[in-house]
């Protein structure tokens, strides 16, 4: 028996397992810790769930090589048991990949040989596990983990250099090069800075608090608690001591330093020894490549656009891409099939109804708000609804049957973890009735998260009871994390005609999936970012479907959007 | 449904594959060593995969497979490591597949509070559970020793144990 001054503490115990982990724990520790964990459930309890989130952060950081992944994603839990035969075998295909990658690098049994070949690659060609696997951790050896360092926060006509992929406002940017033609960009590093990156020109983001000018014109603030924020560049380091300094760098190499307010240290570059040049407000420097001496000369503001620049500039183009997107709307609303174009900005009286714009659409059409707030839409001057609590929600009701279905949406999500499935459109299904109509038809449109983001999901139901369901996931693909923050626009399309299912996220076709016999469609009442809640659900995983973010745009059409209409749809509603 | 064994087999693996790791490595608590396990788990749960009644809880079955898997491979090893006795790998593996809902949802949980890491938490995370790290070269290329760097772990998969259980509303034992 073990006395009580012999006891370890729960502090002790973790040291103890944490040295057992990392391989370093001595003998009579491990005798220690062997003995408390077979005699005292509270340490045997603490061992389990430690070594399962040991597990867990093997599990999730055992590979790189998905973080960078373009929207790529591994269906996860019950998604894969959901998809049909097809999907299914392409999402085994990924998932066998991930598998492989995972654990399984030298693997290299018959049968998973066998297992693997048996189906073909996506991209036609042959690769067996081995080479797959290595191939795999080729790739993510080269690939620095994804860590964000900055977010952008505004962009005005902003023209990306060919080849790179255009980034979307609020999105959190990992350490990467920036390539603008033309336009302006405001970067907020995690450390505080701010920097107005005028094109042409090429910025690394380097660290939260750290940034590479290879050429460009580029204005950075800098608050005091960022202080000592730097700006590499070929001809050396600028530091900045508080405030305000523009960089000025020519495709040449010729570069300035302006220090508009406070100080600025330059580390040159060629002097690695001497102490830095201090540069304060209203001084400027003008350093040579060839060696020459730099040259101090006065500072001007005006060469570098500012805060207020930027904003005037931004709520101009705000403006016109706003009329823009209402023009588009006051057309949209003539489609004879256009079923619902809700309208989010209702704030006058209660406030509590959201409009629906269709033409053909009367008031039992328009959606009762519950608990969401209004904020800030995707301008400054437009309005979104904003989900936070589990109960917030929009009960909409909408009659008819559809042969075809477009469901259009653009939201801003804040977080995706934590749930099996966020609603986007979830019906009303009344189990507690008797007389539930085993005839009556739903659908469900939601997010299924996943671990880098989270899949695209449509069902359709025919009666409730007989699980007469078909599903028809985004596999693989749909909404990043890198989104979360950032208004993204989501699209769904039945089409009876083509015979398929399209997923589309920003304008892009993300997947589509073969129906095999079309069915009649109904919305009936339902409810937009939220499900109407079922006692049977509670304490389990399926008791919280609600988005957490923002909505301010939800449109249904009785037909199938084409894949231009889709993008127009798209592009003119990017903020 | 047209669906070979094949797939059935590899999405109920996947799909359960998370909970098998875990389940293992509490019994033999080294990545490399659990991982080897799982390896040889999976391959003699594909052999056996006939003798699985459909419908039933494949966890189980799985949770069944993989410990005895373990208990062999451990049987293996020499006795100059620190590895648990049989009788304490039992008693282990009986909790832990006991709690294994909880357990799950934990790592649920878990998913969350690393959300919510400072992002230098998480790149030491990254670096040291990548396969194709070690905490060694990490500090390395960090300028740090590996003795500061894995003690930093430490600390951050306490905090991580401390957030899923504030998030739970769970206590830890008397201190």
């Amino acid at each position: 028996m073990t006395s009580q001054n012999d006891r370890l503490t729960e502090r002790q115990v973790l040291r103890l397992v944490d040295a057992l982990i990392d391989g370093s724990i001595r003998d009579e520790d491990f005798q220690r810790l062997s003995k408390a964990v077979g005699e005292h459930p509270e340490v045997l309890e603490t061992y389990v769930d430690y070594l399962n989130i040991h597990s867990a952060l093997r599990q999730r950081f055992h590979s790189h090589a998905t973080a960078e992944g373009d929207r790529l994603d591994i269906p996860v839990g019950d998604d894969a048991a959901r998809l049909r035969p097809k999907q299914f075998s392409a999402a085994i295909r990924k998932q066998w990949k991930f598998y492989l990658a995972a654990i399984a690098a030298t693997l290299a049994t018959a049968w998973a040989a066998a297992l693997y070949q048996s189906s073909p690659n996506r991209d036609g060609r042959s690769i067996l596990p081995q080479d797959f696997a290595q191939r795999d951790s080729a790739i993510s050896s080269a690939v620095e983990p994804v860590e964000s360092v900055a977010v952008l926060t505004r962009l005005v006509d902003v023209e990306w250099e060919d080849g790179v992929k255009a980034k979307s406002l609020g999105a959190p940017l990992p350490r990467q090069r920036l390539k603008i033609k033309s336009g302006l960009a405001l970067v907020e590093f995690y450390c505080g800075a701010a920097v107005i990156i005028e094109g042409p020109a090429a910025f690394d983001l380097v660290a939260p608090d750290r940034g590479f000018a290879h050429y460009g014109k580029l204005r950075a603030h800098v608050p005091a608690r960022a202080r000592g924020f730097t700006i590499g560049t070929e001809s050396g380091d600028v530091v900045d001591l508080g405030t305000e300094f523009g960089l000025d760098i020519s495709t040449t190499g010729q570069s300035e330093v302006h220090v508009l307010d406070g100080e600025v240290d330059f580390h040159d570059a060629e002097k690695t020894d001497g102490a830095p040049h201090r540069l304060v407000g209203g001084q400027a420097i003008e350093l040579a490549l060839d060696g020459a001496p730099h040259r101090l000369i006065s500072s001007d503001a005006s060469r570098f656009v500012g805060h207020k620049q930027l904003n005037a500039r931004a709520n101009e183009q705000h403006r016109d891409r706003y009329q823009q997107w209402l023009d588009y709307h006051t057309q949209l609303r003539m489609d004879p099939t256009l079923v619902a174009d809700y309208v989010f900005d209702n704030t006058e009286g209660w406030g509590r109804t959201l409009v629906n714009a269709a033409t053909s659409a009367d008031e039992s059409s328009y959606g009762a708000i519950v608990g969401a707030s209004w904020q800030r839409g995707r301008w400054p001057q437009s309005k979104a609804l904003s989900f936070d609590s589990p109960s917030d929600r929009v009960r909409i009701k909408l009659d008819g049957e559809f042969d075809s279905l477009t469901l259009a949406t653009w939201v801003n999500v804040a977080e995706l973890a934590g749930k099996r499935s966020v609603a986007l459109l979830h019906p009303e299904i009344d189990l507690s009735r008797s007389e539930v109509d085993e005839r009556q038809r739903f659908i469900h449109w939601t997010m299924n998260p996943t671990p880098s983001g989270a899949v695209l999901h449509f069902a359709e139901s025919h009666g409730f009871r007989t699980l007469d369901r078909n599903h028809y996931g985004s596999v693989a693909h749909g909404v990043s994390n890198q989104d979360l923050g950032s208004w993204i626009h989501l699209a769904l399309v039945y089409d009876s005609n083509a015979l398929e299912v399209s997923h589309y996220c920003n304008g892009e076709l993300i997947k589509s999936v073969p129906i095999e016999s079309p069915r009649i469609l109904a919305i009936g009442v339902a409810d937009l970012c939220n499900w109407p809640y079922k006692e049977w659900a509670a304490n389990t995983q399926f008791e919280f479907r609600n988005m957490n973010g923002l909505m301010d745009e939800f449109v249904v059409l009785g037909r199938a959007l084409s894949i231009d209409e889709i993008r127009e749809m798209h592009v003119i509603g990017q903020p | 449904m047209d669906l070979t064994d094949h797939e059935r087999f590899v999405a109920l693996f996947v799909r359960h594959q998370a909970a098998i790791h875990s389940f293992i490595l509490t019994m033999l608590p080294s990545v490399v060593d659990s991982e080897e396990v799982l390896q040889e788990s999976s391959m003699t749960m594909w052999k056996k995969f006939d003798q699985f009644e459909p419908n039933t809880n494949f966890r189980n079955w799985a949770f069944q497979i993989a410990r005895y898997t373990t208990f062999n491979y451990v049987r293996r090893l020499g006795r100059d490591r620190h590895l648990f006795n049989e009788s304490m790998m039992k008693q282990i593996a009986d909790y832990a597949e006991e709690q294994n809902e909880e357990l799950e949802n934990r790592r649920r949980v878990l998913r969350q509070c690393i959300a919510k890491l400072e992002p230098r938490d998480t790149e030491v995370l990254s670096n040291c559970y990548s396969e194709d790290s070690t905490i060694a070269a990490y500090a390395e290329r960090v300028n740090k020793t590996a003795n500061a760097v894995t003690k930093q772990l430490g600390r951050i998969r306490r905090s991580l144990l401390k957030c899923v259980r504030r998030t739970l509303g769970l206590e830890g034992f008397a201190q």
